[in-house]
């Protein structure tokens, strides 16, 4: 079985990075996993989307995930909804936004599965703020381990000490994981 | 089916981009010199060589060079100063490099040199087999890996290769920029000791030496060059016999790779179609079949991870047992075709071999081809030829 999720970014929030650590996380699992960043002319504030597979068998597919098959959009930053091909996406998709509110614009959309974490002042009270920019990733795929369970809180926090190793950086990371974790909820 | 199985639970498997695996690959192989030049999607490889030589986990020189000519041009002049050598590079920095492309592979430099495959004019960093391509008939040889823990092995195989006496060439081993150079995915990585078994230290067949001195690639006359060009020639025959024994020793010393010019994935004696595709297209095309098994169609992947020597009698052996075959290339010679199907055809009809051909081109300038993209080419050939 295999598990697609698109993180929907912009540059400068930690999307790309945030991939790396699901993938992580899947992998200290026992997961096959991979995660693609969308390369190209990424600049700061630039809208870019990340994917990520976990698999319980090696990954063939080298593409970008496909729309109808994705399991999860993990959105960094709700003006971003609007670059979701909504009519596209299959019965029980997951969205999890960055968000204090419910978007409107998904106020109608039935078909989906909706949740929402205010990563932002998560992102602040942990003093997680890099160059004037909140970084809502690690925020945001604790909101998305307490949606899904498919990775464990456990991996992914052993995945951010990975990536940053040691001290206040991941210190900070973490307990934004926690914050995200008991604060998600579904709308 | 063959599959490169990798085992998640050893704790040597670890999360790597392609970038990764090549430097990881080249640290383990023990090059003395190392001389390249960062260019987009290659620069990772430079990045984490140089970092591992400053930190001193590599004992290497590293040369910085103002260019890709003259990054060739430093490995050129350190391997024949009889050491054991290394560089990366991709599209235009392949481009640029390209007078001592040329010159390392008439002359026989035994270099190592991931290219991490990317498009060309106008400016587009995506990948495309066309840099890659555009150097075939250099006389280097040529592997296209189809995953991150296809780049390590056969990076590690390379070295190898091209140091085997009866070979002595250069190597590319081309990885899809991007797809491959940044995507994470899982490597099993193996121990020092492993590839010191597999590779022995550099053992030059010539070198030069002021005490016992002698000319290398000066003036050389219409019979000398004659002479050269056999002796190329040839030594791509070897390689071709070689080759196999090399990976074949590999997989037995260290793991998974398996000795095959052709990989075949699928069931043959039943597909209705064969799809032939490089790189990632070729892995690609493998979840292509599985996703067409669900609808009832048989389809199996003949993927060439070796371009140059072109694996002739390997595939013609396995185009004569289906019916239909769907040549996908990710470059093309314009004018004509995409160049695997061009010399697919050649060997079809030197061979007489009766299928019913397809040739598409996919993926220029780093288009996402998917798996369902192929399957559906593969229904479309199907339909044609009720």
């Amino acid at each position: 079985m295999m598990t697609e999720i698109r993180i929907v970014s912009r540059g400068g929030q930690g999307g790309v990075t945030g991939a790396k650590m699901l993938a992580y996380a899947g992998h200290l699992d026992g997961k096959f996993v991979q995660a693609i960043p969308k390369y190209g002319a990424e600049r700061k504030g630039a809208p870019i989307f990340a994917d990520v597979r976990i698999s319980t068998t090696h990954v063939k597919t080298h593409a970008p995930v496909i729309t109808e098959n994705t399991h999860s959009w993990i959105v960094l930053d709700p003006s971003l909804i609007q670059t979701i091909p909504l009519s596209k996406l299959s019965q029980d998709t997951l969205i999890i936004i960055n968000s204090q509110e419910y978007p409107k614009s998904l106020q109608n959309e039935n078909k989906l599965r909706i949740g929402k974490v205010d990563a932002v002042k998560i992102a602040r009270e942990c003093g997680l703020i890099k160059s004037g920019t909140e970084m809502v990733s690690t925020v945001m795929l604790g909101a998305w381990v307490k949606a899904t369970n498919m990775v464990s809180l456990e991996s992914l926090k052993n995945a951010v000490k990975h990536q940053f190793g040691d001290g206040e950086l991941t210190d900070a990371n973490i307990r934004s994981i926690e914050l995200a974790y008991s604060q998600f909820e579904f709308i | 089916m063959k599959e490169m199985v990798q085992t998640l639970e050893k704790p040597q498997t670890k999360l790597m981009t392609g970038s990764e695996a090549v430097a990881t690959a080249a640290k383990l192989s023990r090059p003395q010199v190392i001389a390249a030049y960062p260019i987009t999607p290659q620069t990772e490889i430079v990045e984490t060589l140089s970092g591992m030589v400053t930190r001193g986990e590599l004992n290497a020189e590293y040369i910085n060079v103002e260019s890709e000519h003259s990054a060739m041009g430093a490995v050129i002049g350190a391997s024949l100063a009889g050491t054991r050598t290394f560089t990366a590079t991709s599209s235009h920095g392949l481009l640029y490099m390209g007078e001592l492309v040329w010159w390392a592979g008439l002359t026989r430099i035994p270099v190592v040199m991931p290219v991490v495959n990317r498009s060309l004019n106008p400016w587009n960093i995506w990948p495309d087999h066309q840099d890659a391509m555009t150097f075939r008939d250099a006389g280097w040889i040529q592997f296209y890996a189809k995953n991150n823990q296809e780049v390590l092995d056969l990076t590690i195989c390379a070295f190898k290769i091209a140091e085997h006496h009866k070979i002595w060439m250069p190597v590319m081993v081309c990885l899809d920029g991007f797809i491959l150079s940044h995507t994470t995915a899982q490597v099993e990585i193996p121990s020092q000791s492993d590839v010191d078994n597999f590779l022995p230290s550099f053992k030059p067949l010539a070198m030069l030496d002021p005490d016992d001195p002698f000319a290398h690639g000066s003036l050389t006359d219409s019979e000398g060059i004659w002479e050269q060009r056999m002796s190329l020639i040839a030594g791509f025959d070897n390689a071709r016999v070689i080759i196999p024994q090399i990976l074949t020793e590999y997989t037995e010393k260290i793991g998974r790779l398996g000795n095959y010019m052709v990989e075949v994935t699928g069931d043959i004696d039943n597909a209705e179609c064969a799809i032939v595709a490089l790189g990632t297209m070729g892995e690609e095309a493998e979840q292509a079949i599985e996703f067409l098994a669900e609808k009832n169609i048989k389809a199996v992947v003949f993927r060439p991870r070796v371009f140059r020597p072109f694996p002739k009698k390997e595939l013609i052996s396995l185009i004569k047992q289906v019916p239909r075959l769907l040549v996908i290339d990710r470059a093309v010679s314009f004018g004509n075709a995409g160049q695997l199907a061009i010399e697919i055809q050649a060997e079809l009809y030197a061979s007489k071999v009766d299928v019913k051909f397809y040739q598409i081109i996919r993926g220029l300038g780093g288009k996402d081809v998917s798996y369902a993209d192929i399957a559906a080419e593969v229904e479309k050939v199907l339909k044609e030829d009720k």
